[in-house]
């Protein structure tokens, strides 16, 4: 049997699809929540932030169950599939995409929040002192100063995505080709003893892993010399 | 002053900002530079932010040349308000380089009033247009701001305290640079400092604060007298009320007449000790020497953390502005602190220093309990007793003994409540000015000294 046979490679492509789509969706929900909560005085701020925040600390299987409820025929996650003749948007793809990006939200808004806070008013005064929009100034000053915190962002929120299990076993299924990602494939794979496919697996998430922290660590290190 | 009126800046704020409560209105040329002058805390910055929109109040005005920028019904936003704003940190894009920074606000379209070459010449930039902001120094950090609020083609510039985070040699550095701003541009500046030098360099009009109102505004010449710079709890009673206290035995009669003072011309405030004289005489004697008067010594000063706790002494040679020596409390918890053995080295040339030039005026702002116990700055008092050169000093009440054993009873010493020597330093300080601006010879000031008469 090849390493890299046509069922492995379509876990890897289903999950890396999944992360990238995810990953993307993540940053540009995440982006003005996270501008809302830092700079938002009010009482409700923490609600909302308490509320975006709850998947770091609820089980994935409860996350899930709701997720199920939500997606599934009788939630609004079913009226929505009946637009294009589906019945569900639980066990498909589009139904990981939004479980995903639920439970991965906390791990981008709170990274870009912080970079947001940490900015202080100051340079976005500057920058209206020198007629920007706020328009302007948040893409022109806020965004860049903000880079290092889109960056741990998106590295945490793509990670999170690659590696969730419990979540997916509740509203993905086990389909291939359609939602048998990595994670679920090794559980599968060891469930059904094929030791060798696990640890193939297993071995390249290990090393996927460290060659996305690696490589936004150096992306990183390049950005903050050229600011230098 | 709640209505727009050409070739004029009125505003007006009222409201609450946290504990703090603003309430002013004013009405200045929108032409030159108006200084808003006030010790910290009184609202200076809160002023500037309002009008450039940066703070709203919902009870204000602005109006800049008959255009309405706030009134009861409007707001009009920041980035809408043809302002330039220069802030006490320099606060430069760290994103961007020197180039970018300036051409930031700039207009793309032609017809601009200043241009980026005139600006980077103006300024002194070309040398660091290419680099990033932290790899300029504090002061070059600091123009390339000035050269930024420039370039976007300001109606009105704003400087809140541009110079108060730099140390003295950058401000040197740098005040040409803002006379010239002021000497090529015809833009109305407001410039808010607490430092009366910086405001007399370039203002031509003035408005006072305190404790977020307005005391005085008008033409910088007409204002005086102007209160030192420093705490605002002299300002209560700043009246002219003058009384004697405790010890009379020296004293003539009150009020003080200044025609006593000794012909040997040794002149020792007596105080006591919560009138904390010493300091007064520091500041006063500081700013005299800053505003070019040709006054030498040394002043010392407690120097105290957040809690008001003593931690140490600072020391500073009038003549050159410079800082002789910090030095660390007699003990734990001890009150007194004194300058070390270099530090009374550096003491004693600096007063030398001043013996040899000439000065008008020596001032060594105490003699206490280390000087009445043969330490301390007491062989410099000597020094310059001995040179004939008029002495100005501050002896605590208790030190009077003391005091007298050292001069053999010389002199003038005059027990004063704070009070009434804020009353005639204030007095004399516009008196010398005037004596300067009829340009009277240079000893002037110690002419004064002699012949003044306070009440």
């Amino acid at each position: 049997m090849e390493i890299w046979s046509a069922e492995i490679r379509q876990s890897v492509l289903l999950t890396i699809e999944l992360a990238a789509i995810s990953t993307a969706i993540l940053l540009v929900l995440a982006t003005p929540l996270a501008w809302w909560l830092a700079h938002a005085k009010g009482w409700w701020t923490e609600i909302i932030a308490s509320v975006v925040a709850l998947p770091l600390v609820l089980p994935p299987t409860v996350l899930g169950f709701y997720l199920l409820v939500l997606l599934g025929p009788d939630g609004p996650g079913g009226w929505i599939a009946r637009l294009w003749g589906a019945r569900t948007l639980a066990f498909t793809f589009e139904g990981l995409v939004i479980g995903s990006v639920v439970y991965s939200m906390p791990f981008v808004v709170q990274p870009i929040r912080n970079a947001f806070a940490a900015m202080g008013e100051r340079p976005l005064e500057v920058a209206a002192t020198l007629r920007a929009s706020p328009l302007r100034t948040f893409w022109t000053v806020a965004v860049p100063l903000a880079r290092p915190g889109f960056l741990t962002g998106a590295v945490l929120g793509f990670a999170h995505t690659v590696g969730e299990f419990g979540l997916v076993l509740m509203i993905g299924g086990n389909i291939p080709g359609r939602t048998k990602v990595l994670s679920v494939a090794i559980f599968d794979y060891v469930e059904t003893s094929r030791w060798r496919e696990a640890s193939i697996l297993a071995g390249f998430m290990v090393i996927f892993a460290f060659a996305v922290i690696l490589t936004m660590t150096l992306i990183d290190k390049r950005g903050r010399r050229i600011a230098a | 002053m709640r209505h727009a009126e050409p070739g004029q800046i009125n505003a007006a704020f009222r409201g609450r900002l946290g504990t703090f409560t603003l309430d002013v209105a004013l009405s200045v040329p929108a032409t030159g530079v108006t200084a808003i002058f006030g010790p910290s805390g009184c609202g200076k910055t809160s002023v500037a932010r309002c009008i450039a929109g940066l703070q709203r109040m919902a009870d204000g005005f602005c109006a800049v040349d008959g255009d309405i920028w706030q009134d009861r019904k409007s707001f009009r936003p920041v980035h809408r308000r043809p302002i330039g704003y220069v802030f006490q940190e320099a606060s430069l894009f760290p994103h961007l380089s020197v180039r970018s920074n300036l051409l930031f606000g700039a207009p793309k379209a032609a017809g601009v009033q200043i241009g980026f070459d005139e600006v980077v010449e103006l300024l002194g930039l070309s040398a660091l247009l290419d680099r990033a902001p932290n790899r300029l120094s504090g002061g070059e950090r600091q123009r390339v701001a000035i050269g930024r609020a420039l370039l976007s083609q300001p109606k009105l510039l704003l400087m809140d305290e541009p110079l108060a985070a730099l140390d003295r040699t950058t401000k040197n550095e740098i005040l040409p640079f803002l006379e010239r701003v002021h000497e090529r541009l015809s833009l109305p500046v407001f410039y808010i400092s607490h430092d009366m030098t910086e405001i007399e360099r370039f203002a031509d009009h003035l408005v006072l604060m305190e404790q977020g109102r307005v005391v005085g505004s008008g033409p910088l010449h007409t204002l005086h007298p102007i209160p030192l710079a420093g705490s605002s709890d002299r300002h209560g009673d700043c009246s002219p009320r003058r009384k004697s206290v405790g010890n009379r035995m020296r004293m003539t009669s009150m009020p003080i007449d200044f025609h006593d003072i000794d012909p040997n011309r040794v002149a020792a405030i007596l105080y006591r000790s919560q009138d904390d004289v010493d300091a007064l005489l520091a500041d006063f004697a500081e700013t005299l020497a800053r505003s070019g008067e040709r006054i030498g010594g040394v002043v010392q000063r407690n120097i105290k953390d957040g809690a008001g706790c003593q931690v140490g002494m600072q020391a500073i040679d009038l003549m050159t502005g410079r800082e002789i020596s910090i030095c660390q409390p007699l003990g734990s918890g001890a009150m007194a602190c004194k300058l070390d053995a270099a530090g009374l080295a550096e003491a004693a040339v600096a007063v030398t220093r001043a013996i040899a030039a000439d000065v008008d005026l020596v001032v060594i702002n105490k003699f206490s309990k280390q000087e009445a116990a043969g330490e301390g700055l007491r062989d410099e008092l000597a020094g310059a007793i001995a040179a004939g050169i008029p002495v100005l000093t501050a002896v605590p009440e208790k030190c009077l003994d003391a005091w007298n054993d050292f001069t053999g009873g010389i002199g003038t010493s005059l027990l004063c409540e704070r009070s009434a020597i804020e009353g005639w330093w204030q007095d004399l300080s516009s008196r010398m000015k005037r004596a300067r601006d009829a340009r009277l010879p240079s000893d002037a000031s110690a002419a004064l000294l002699a012949d003044h008469h306070v009440g």
